[in-house]
């Protein structure tokens, strides 16, 4: 078994909102996922399919070799997922929900939910209702990391830790995965999924967008360009793969496309360079290329990739 | 800015949210005193019936215990001790509640600080809350006043009845303005406060079963008590009563003063680090999570039982004269008067009850709504655990419930005819023998809510209404028995006057347990959230 996630064609809609729209998901054993997407895209409803909440109306989806609607109480002893939004029962102690949620996966060890406590200083002594949104995310974070699933589906873990408990988050999910644990993140935090994903899905108005690792996807989208010639530049208008050229004299500056750097750089040469900086795009950069409205068309689509 | 600006504001805010809760609240304690005084002058027209009713009462410790001693024979003397104890207590309720809803919840939910971010002073909110609720009770007292009046009860009289009601009432007020300050949410400090009015409504009964009068004196009740209202008149009680008031008052505002918003100053309770051994299913979970309202709905069934078994003898005679009531005990099949009074009041509680069945069915779809679910059911549950958990405990919750009414008749009932073990086997009985038509209802919540989950709380509700709707077309409207038959509360015999027969329980079960069946096949089928 290489896929632990297989997810083709989803869709799902709410009445007159369709929100998933033929959706495609791979996660495979061993990694951490990065399912990024603007609000509203479909990360969580997917997720919620993934967990046996919703039906789907069509597509499949495929969690560790089963069916995520039939098989969910089977499926559910080998996962263990924190929403991003926690509630905890007012009454109960997170303490309390904490042995709670593991002992009904079968228990929990002792020495590794001290541990969590510890790491994330959480005092499981208050109540759920007194506990701030942070805590309540680390309350849920704790009871999924002491698990020993297989398996941890994230949505938007750390939207309420502070810096310091970002980089605790971190620094346990490379535990999770040296340990060989698969992830799916889904997350806003663009540096908390460059620092921990090996792969990541974007997705937008409920569909794949790109699939891909973070080097895969760079390469997909433009460096700039900046340099000084020794002589003249050379006439580029209209080259292909070349955006955005400005020159002056012996200097331009451009936007380059992945695949149409080695030409402009071949016209460069020819001329000779004096100095060049290129630059290769943010996750900044990338991220909203995707994000925005304005590039759904053919750059979108054609950037797909499926591996 | 002074601390009060914006209280006038807000008191604004206070009328216009509570416009038509608060009237009906404090109007139907007014409507309450004055009906109960209309009816007394008739149950007892002669001086003789009521020297009578005196001498039997005062002599009764359940009565004593229940109500206090009567201070008069005359009809307004009567009425005052009919009616003041239960009065005070209702609107003191309402009081505490209006406060605790203007200051704590207002807070507690955020909006207090919304509204504090404009310009509203720190005791704006503890302001309008006791001005409202000090002005709504000198209302009400002035309504009853006018409403005793117009029977023509002595004009003074009247008037001290009304404020001896109203006066416990601004006590309490006083004391939510006080625990509002204190704990951090609406239900701590509503709880605490109806607990100390609880305690100190016991100290009077305790006081006047003793007929001890320094203990009297330990509860603000035992002071308007000593009002007497048409037996004396006296004023001078209140005198302890403003002054309660203005140190409860002050407390608060020193208090007010020197805490956060939105914080309170008993420190939130912390719990356990770890689990008990059993919490470990989802089971377990539920039963954690509704035990609390189980409790407080058997302690107050069993208080309630204990109450009425007190009143059933001197209840039944009144219950006989009334012509309306008489049908419904003959339609049942009684002859005995107590008995038809037990029937009669375990016929109309099992419908109360229900409101427990269905709240606690009804407690899946608060777990749903709020994403709570979610976590039992990412893990590995399935949504007929979870449910059947819940609805597992909401069936035998409502039989708890239904037996500590029993038990609390039969109790307080045997004690006075001198077999208490007799008379709990037989109101026990006849409580549980309601049990399947209870159970129907909360059937009828688990079947909407596996299949039209949004309207969940409004069909059950609406079901429950439409059975007590039906009893009184036939009792008011004088429709046709035969459509009492719909109703599942028709089904069950109306011991311990008619005869137990088996049949229709194990028929209500039955239908019980399909509709259940049916609900969890849908609730099976959809999507959650
Ligand atoms: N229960 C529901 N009923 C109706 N519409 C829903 C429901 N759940 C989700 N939607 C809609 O489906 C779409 C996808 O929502 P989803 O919550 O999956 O987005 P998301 O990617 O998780 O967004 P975010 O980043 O804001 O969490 C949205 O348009 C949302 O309004
Ligand atoms: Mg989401």
């Amino acid at each position: 078994m290489s896929n632990v996630i297989s997810v083709s064609g989803l869709v799902k809609t709410f009445g007159r909102t369709r929100a998933l729209d033929g959706l495609d998901l791979t996660v495979q054993a061993g990694e951490v996922h990065g399912f990024l997407g603007p609000n509203g895209a479909g990360k969580s409803t997917t997720i919620r399919i993934l967990l046996g909440l919703l039906r789907q109306d069509s597509g499949t989806a495929r969690l560790l070799d089963g069916d995520p609607w039939r098989d969910a109480t089977t499926l559910h002893r080998r996962l263990a997922y924190v929403p991003g939004d926690v509630t905890l029962w007012p009454t109960l102690s997170g303490g309390e929900t904490i042995d709670l949620l593991g002992r009904m996966r079968g228990g929990l060890s002792p020495q590794r939910r001290a541990e969590l406590l510890d790491r994330f200083e959480l005092d499981p002594r208050k109540k759920g209702r007194a506990y701030s949104k942070g805590n309540r995310q680390k309350v849920a974070l704790v009871a999924a990391l002491a698990s020993d699933a297989d398996l941890l589906i994230l949505d938007e873990p750390t939207s309420g830790l502070d810096p310091l408990m970002e980089t605790v988050f971190q620094e346990s999910i490379q535990e999770e995965r040296r340990k060989g644990r698969t992830v799916l993140l889904s997350s806003h935090i663009l540096a908390e999924v460059e620092a921990l994903c090996d792969r990541v899905s974007i997705i937008r108005r409920g569909r794949t967008v790109e699939t891909g690792t973070l080097a895969e996807l760079r390469h997909l989208t433009r460096t700039s360009i900046t340099a000084e010639l020794t002589g003249p530049v050379p006439p580029l208008t209209g080259t292909a793969g070349v955006h955005d050229l400005w020159t002056q004299g012996n200097r331009l500056r451009c936007q380059v496309d992945g695949d149409a750097l080695d030409t402009l750089l071949g016209e460069l040469v020819r001329v000779g360079v004096r100095s060049l900086v290129s630059r290769p795009p943010t996750l900044d950069e990338m991220f909203l290329r995707h994000y925005a409205d304005d590039l759904t068309g053919a750059a979108g689509e054609r950037a797909v990739v499926r591996r | 800015m002074s601390a009060l600006t914006g209280t006038g504001g807000l008191i604004r805010l206070i009328l216009r949210r509570d416009r038509v809760r608060a009237p009906v609240w404090f109007g139907l304690v007014a409507l309450l005193v004055i009906g109960v005084a209309a009816s007394v002058a008739g149950a007892y027209p002669t001086e003789e019936a009521r020297q009578v009713f005196l001498h039997t009462t005062n002599g009764d410790p359940t009565q004593l215990m229940m109500i206090g001693p009567i201070y008069d024979p005359s009809p307004g003397g009567l009425a005052a001790w009919r009616v003041r104890g239960q009065a005070a207590l209702l609107i003191a309720l309402a009081s505490l509640s209006l406060v605790i809803r203007g200051t704590r919840a207002e807070e507690e939910t955020g909006r207090a600080e919304l509204l504090g971010s404009t310009v509203v002073g720190r005791h704006a909110a503890l302001t309008a809350a006791l001005t409202v609720a000090f002005a709504a009770n000198l209302v009400t007292a002035l309504v009853v006043a006018l409403g005793l009046m117009s029977q023509g009860l002595p004009a003074r009289g009247s008037l001290v009845m009304g404020l001896s009601v109203a006066a416990a009432s601004w006590v309490f007020a006083a004391l939510a303005g006080l625990t509002a300050q204190l704990t951090k949410t609406a239900r701590t400090a509503t709880g605490i406060a109806v607990t100390a009015m609880g305690l100190l409504y016991a100290v009077r009964a305790v006081a006047d079963v003793g007929e001890s009068s320094w203990v009297s004196w330990l509860s603000p009740f035992g002071w308007t008590q000593r009002m007497r209202p048409f037996a004396g008149d006296h004023a001078w009680p209140l005198l302890p009563v403003i002054g309660l008031i203005l140190l409860l008052v002050a407390v608060a505002y020193r208090t007010s003063a020197r805490r956060d918003l939105g914080a309170g100053i008993l420190p939130p309770r912390l719990g356990p680090a770890h689990a008990t051994p059993g919490l470990r299913s989802s089971l377990a979970l539920a039963w954690r999570l509704q035990r609390g309202t189980l409790l407080a709905w058997a302690v107050a069934s069993t208080a309630f039982g204990a109450g009425l078994g007190g009143v059933a003898r001197s209840a039944a005679e009144q219950l006989n004269a009334s012509e309306a009531l008489r049908g419904l005990i003959e339609r049942m099949g009684g002859s005995r008067p107590v008995d038809g009074f037990f029937a009669f009041v375990i016929y109309l509680m099992s419908q109360v009850i229900t409101v427990y069945a269905i709240q606690a069915t009804l407690r899946l779809r608060a777990e749903e709504t709020s994403g709570r679910a979610d976590a039992v059911l990412a893990g590995p549950v399935g949504r007929l655990r979870w449910a059947g958990g819940h609805l597992a405990i909401t069936a035998a919750g409502s039989g708890i419930v239904l037996a500590g009414l029993g038990l609390g008749m039969g109790l307080v009932h045997g004690l006075s005819t001198g077999d208490p073990g007799g008379e709990i086997a037989r109101l026990l009985g006849a409580s549980l023998t309601r049990l399947p038509s209870v159970l129907v209802l909360a059937a009828i919540a688990a079947l909407v809510y596996g299949l039209l989950p949004r309207l969940a709380a409004i069909i059950a509700y609406t079901a429950l209404g439409l059975c007590l709707a039906l009893e009184f077309a036939v009792e008011l409207l004088r429709a046709d028995p035969s459509v009492l038959r719909v109703s599942p509360f028709a089904q069950t015999p109306g011991l311990p006057i008619a005869e137990f027969t088996v049949t229709p329980l194990v028929l209500l079960a039955a239908v019980a347990t399909g509709l259940t069946a049916a609900g969890l096949a849908a609730l099976y089928r959809r999507d959650l959230g």
